[in-house]
């Protein structure tokens, strides 16, 4: 025991007799990338509404073409823009298969684009081969009501069909059409285009006001 | 003079001045890079800003809007990839080794279907994924769980939120889809 006292005092002379290296820190710059890092943010989510489903399918471009090691949509340089114009996605896809992809997980069809190394496959995945769509530049445009449509009635006799004689029948007056008044849209009142108004004044003010807040 | 153990030092010696230590860097960085000093580091990583031991970040110049991404590899030493996902801060970060190679606003999770947190590997990837559940387009998905869950491309503005995906800029879901690979972990963190 006093063997042990006497060691650690000696170890303790030893090491303020051969001192502690000073490590000097570099000041320089450091508040700078605090700063940035601290700046980057737009903040926390404040409301949200889910992203709505029923959008086409994306046009995925290959990554061949561009600049390689430097993309960026900093404001004074191009800013990346989002390809098509749906709204996003989505979620959790039903069934799973053990430790593996959701049971519906198959790749596309004949791709022009690589296929991912390793990722199952199924025959009869469908593509854009057997569908056609009004599109513009390949990009598959989704257009609901277009495509045909026929309706009207009354029926239009063929080139071929023999006019048949019709008998005569004495003229019946008819009762005049009933009258249908033109609809008319609905026109808010002056004092419910203000409050309108006044409403998102105040939203906006409020989303300002909670954004300043986030970023104390 | 010191004695000890029957023995005599020498005086102590005079401490030697180091010079500052200069922040790290590799050579061929862009300009638009900056290098963290230890302190920096260490300082950044407690707050909870980015990984421990990060040697250098994307500059930004200043708030990243919805939309915007970053995105530079050039010349970085190669390393492990790990994805860094900030929800509270709505920021996803990619780091090859120790340095940061690309960054983004993301949209996540609404509530009652939040995004799952903790360090998620890779399971899969998916070029051009399509959901049939809400019949949503979901480009180049990097799958996290097996119930559907993924990081992908999607459109990227304020207020919107997914259904458990993490969604960020198409473009920049391409970049990310190029380098990561089955098993690289994206770290969720609220």
């Amino acid at each position: 025991m006093a063997l042990a006292g006497t060691t650690a005092a000696s170890l303790a002379v030893l090491v303020f007799a051969t001192g502690i290296p000073s490590v000097v820190l570099a000041d320089g710059g450091g508040s700078d990338a605090l700063a940035e890092l601290l700046a980057r943010s737009p903040g926390a989510r404040i409301g949200s509404v889910a992203l709505k489903a029923k959008t086409p399918r994306m046009a995925i471009a290959p990554a061949a073409g561009e600049e390689p090691g430097r993309g960026t949509g900093l404001p004074g340089n191009p800013i990346a823009s989002v390809l098509g114009s749906s709204p996003g996605p989505e979620g959790p896809v039903p069934g799973t298969l053990p430790g593996g992809f959701p049971s519906d997980f198959v790749a596309p069809g004949p791709n022009p684009l690589e296929s991912v190394p390793g990722s199952p496959t199924a025959s009869g995945a469908p593509t854009f081969d057997n569908i056609s769509f009004p599109g513009v530049g390949g990009v598959p445009i989704f257009v609901p009501g277009t495509g045909g449509g026929g309706g009207g009635g009354g029926t239009v006799p063929g080139p071929d069909e023999p006019e048949t004689p019709t008998p005569e029948t004495p003229p019946t007056e008819l009762p005049p059409p009933p009258v249908v008044p033109p609809v008319v849209t609905p026109v808010p009142e002056p004092a419910t285009w203000f409050m309108l108004i006044v409403g998102f004044g105040a939203i906006g003010g409020a989303m300002r006001q909670r954004r300043r807040a986030a970023f104390v | 003079m010191l004695i000890w153990g029957g023995g005599v030092l020498a005086d102590r010696p005079p401490p030697v001045e180091r010079p500052a230590p200069t922040a790290p860097a590799f050579a061929g960085a862009s300009e638009s890079r900056i290098f963290l000093t230890a302190a920096d580091s260490r300082e950044a990583a407690q707050r909870g800003l980015i990984p421990a031991g990060t040697r250098s970040i994307l500059a930004s110049g200043g708030k990243l809007e919805f939309g915007q991404w970053l995105w530079d590899d050039k010349n970085v030493p190669a390393g492990a990839l790990t994805i860094r996902v900030d929800l509270e801060r709505q920021l996803v970060s990619v780091f090859s080794g120790r340095d940061e190679i690309g960054t983004a606003v993301i949209v996540y999770g609404i509530d009652g279907k939040e995004t799952p947190r903790g360090k998620l590997p890779i399971l899969g990837k998916a070029r051009d994924y399509h959901s049939r559940t809400y019949d949503a387009p979901m480009p180049y998905s990097l799958w996290l769980r097996s119930d559907g869950v993924a990081l992908h491309g999607s459109s990227v503005s304020m207020g919107k939120a997914t259904n458990g995906c993490i969604g960020v800029p198409v473009e920049f879901a391409a970049k990310l889809f190029e380098v990561a690979g089955e098993g690289d972990i994206v770290d969720v963190i609220a």
